[in-house]
């Protein structure tokens, strides 16, 4: 039985690895230029060739920085999850998205020349989001309800926010008005850059803290028993996961739902232990993401649907069917 | 360990009055007393995870408030009354946290291992170490915290309630077991009780609470009478002298 387990977790990953290898081959030919595996492989390392060079400009920038997000969201969920004892915790739903996306829309609007540190200020406005709606539910413990009604409405003051902003600014504010749309469809090999770096260190971050991420999930004096300040780790946890929510939300806009599905998906699959779940989030996470970004390219082309219109869809009544049935899917 | 002069108060309430007492080596002490008497409050205080107000618990001579939290939890293991892990879970993994205060750089893991060994054994939870802990019961899962907290090697033992939410035949397992580290593992222990007859069974030493107050204290035979009885939780009740020492009738 032990091993029937192991080897569901091995496959698990195995083949969530070749889904997302599959679905990156999909998606790199989908759309109006179209291509032969053989074309592009040669127009990508041996001549150069037009299509592939479209493909390349326009096509991969998106579809790397919707498998970084899609990665660091799901990850960025599963540490919230833990940190707030809370199956339904989910860094948009929670306003932290919103939060990062309104501070990052103005700075983008008002200061072009900081773009670059576009992740510093929208990471610094999840960190905002993240202590108001800590600081708002926290009585004696994270009572799950609490968060999610004070996230919810903080989301609902940065979005208003963020809606307000856009309408005052008319047109002339369009990139940041695609961070609020979370529309990827322009996306440069500049933006996979910045994306990549934050993201990686997040990533690397969450992996080295996984071991303690278990602990979050006994009572907060056994883990103190144990000898680890629990308050400490929670803080550190959080500011990894704000992170990771705060710099997709920079560059990819904000996104809802992907931290809640992927985690849940994940703990059925390779179980709570977060060694496995965070890795697996990761894979799992850019798979979802890429698949929803994809999807939304082809569904009504030659328009398309922004991913996070089609999370949001898929999410809703994902996000209803686990209220229903919270107390079963956490902690026992 | 040693309580000394211990005040607290949750605002304005007053619930632990100038409270000291010192622990005796190798001896199960038990507190008891009725609800809202402060033993709670004191169990916390004597475990880190509330401050008094004024007075001081020392561990050694040193105050505990001046220690880490690491450093703490190698010399005294807790075991909380209540407690949730992940359904996944393996007793094993969960005893193994137990050993988290000896990590560090100069982690060793053999030693580790044999103290996890140790700690399963003792509480004879080795036969399903490789469940998980949402597959056992009630009394399976309290022996498994205990585990936890045995796998911490430390000298004193504190309890807060361990047979709540078990049943009768549990009660005894874990009170036994309990009994069995004081006496051949010289394990020092502090518990908090609610059953008077069992305090009196398992105990060498007893600590009776009053309104933030110890009213009295010392050997079991010596501090239960009726008077006492009384005084402690408000209620006439028959004290009878047995040959395995006194039995209140709780009926």
């Amino acid at each position: 039985m032990v091993i029937d387990m192991k080897g569901k977790k091995i496959l698990s990953f195995v083949i969530i690895t070749l889904l997302l290898l599959g679905l990156f081959a999909v998606s790199v030919n989908s759309g109006s230029v179209k291509v032969s595996y053989t074309q592009l492989l040669r127009g990508l390392f041996i001549e150069y060739d037009d299509s592939v060079a479209i493909i390349y400009d326009l096509r991969f920038p998106r579809i790397i920085i919707a498998m970084l997000s899609g990665g660091a969201l799901a990850v960025s969920g599963v540490l919230f999850q833990a940190v707030l004892k809370n199956p339904l915790a989910d860094p948009g739903i929670i306003g932290i998205s919103s939060g990062a996306s309104f501070v990052s829309a103005v700075i983008v609007a008002y200061f072009p020349a900081l773009f670059l540190f576009t992740p510093v200020f929208s990471f610094l406005g999840g960190m905002a989001a993240c202590l108001i709606v800590y600081g708002l539910s926290y009585k004696n413990g994270f009572s799950p309800l609490r968060i999610i009604l004070v996230g919810v409405a903080v989301n609902a003051v940065f979005t208003g926010l963020s809606s307000a902003f856009n309408s005052m600014g008319g047109q002339s504010y369009e990139s940041a008005s695609e961070l609020l749309n979370a529309n990827i469809s322009m996306k440069t090999w500049e933006d996979v850059r910045l994306l990549a770096v934050y993201v990686v260190i997040g990533l690397i971050f969450a992996f080295v803290i996984a071991g303690r991420c278990n602990l979050l999930s006994l009572e907060d004096k056994t883990v103190r028993s144990l000898g680890v300040n629990v308050t400490l780790l929670r803080a550190v946890v959080s500011v990894a996961a704000v992170l990771l929510a705060s710099i997709t939300t920079a560059v990819a806009g904000a996104i809802s739902f992907v931290g809640l599905i992927v985690p849940h998906m994940g703990r059925l699959l390779v179980g709570s232990e977060h060694k496995l779940l965070i890795p697996f989030s990761a894979l799992l996470g850019a798979f979802v993401m890429l698949l929803a970004d994809t999807a939304g390219r082809l569904i009504v082309y030659p328009y398309e649907i922004s991913p996070a219109v089609i999370m949001s869809i898929v999410g809703g009544p994902f996000f209803i069917i686990l209220l229903k049935r919270s107390d079963k899917t956490y902690g026992n | 360990m040693e309580i000394k002069n211990i005040e607290f108060a949750y605002g304005r309430q007053k619930v632990l009055n100038d409270i000291s007492f010192k622990l005796r080596d190798g001896k199960i002490t038990t507190v008891i007393g009725a609800n809202g008497c402060g033993k709670s409050t004191l169990f916390n205080i004597m475990t880190k995870n509330l401050k008094p107000q004024r007075g001081k618990v020392l561990l050694n001579g040193e105050d505990i408030q001046n220690l880490s939290l690491k450093s703490f939890a190698r010399q005294v293991a807790i075991v909380h009354q209540y407690n949730t892990a992940p359904c996944d879970l393996t007793v094993e993994k969960l005893v193994s946290y137990g050993r988290i205060a000896h990590g560090g750089f100069n982690r060793n893991y053999e030693e580790d291992q044999k103290y996890i060994k140790f700690a399963m054994d003792i509480t004879g939870v080795c036969e399903f170490s490789k469940k998980q802990i949402s597959a056992l019961s009630g009394g399976q899962k309290q022996r498994v915290w205990i585990a936890v907290a045995l796998a911490q090697n430390t000298k004193i033992l504190l309890l807060d309630e361990p047979t709540t939410y078990l049943d009768i035949r549990y009660q005894i397992e874990i009170l036994r077991l309990i009994k069995k580290l004081n006496t051949e593992y010289k394990m020092t222990v502090v518990m908090v009780l609610h059953d008077i007859n069992q305090s009196i069974a398992y105990s060498d030493y007893i600590l009776a609470m009053k309104e933030g107050k110890i009213l009295s204290e010392g050997a079991p035979d010596e501090v239960i009478n009726e008077k006492l009885i009384k005084e402690v939780y408000g209620i006439e009740l028959k004290v009878e002298n047995t040959e395995k020492g006194k039995f209140v009738m709780t009926i």
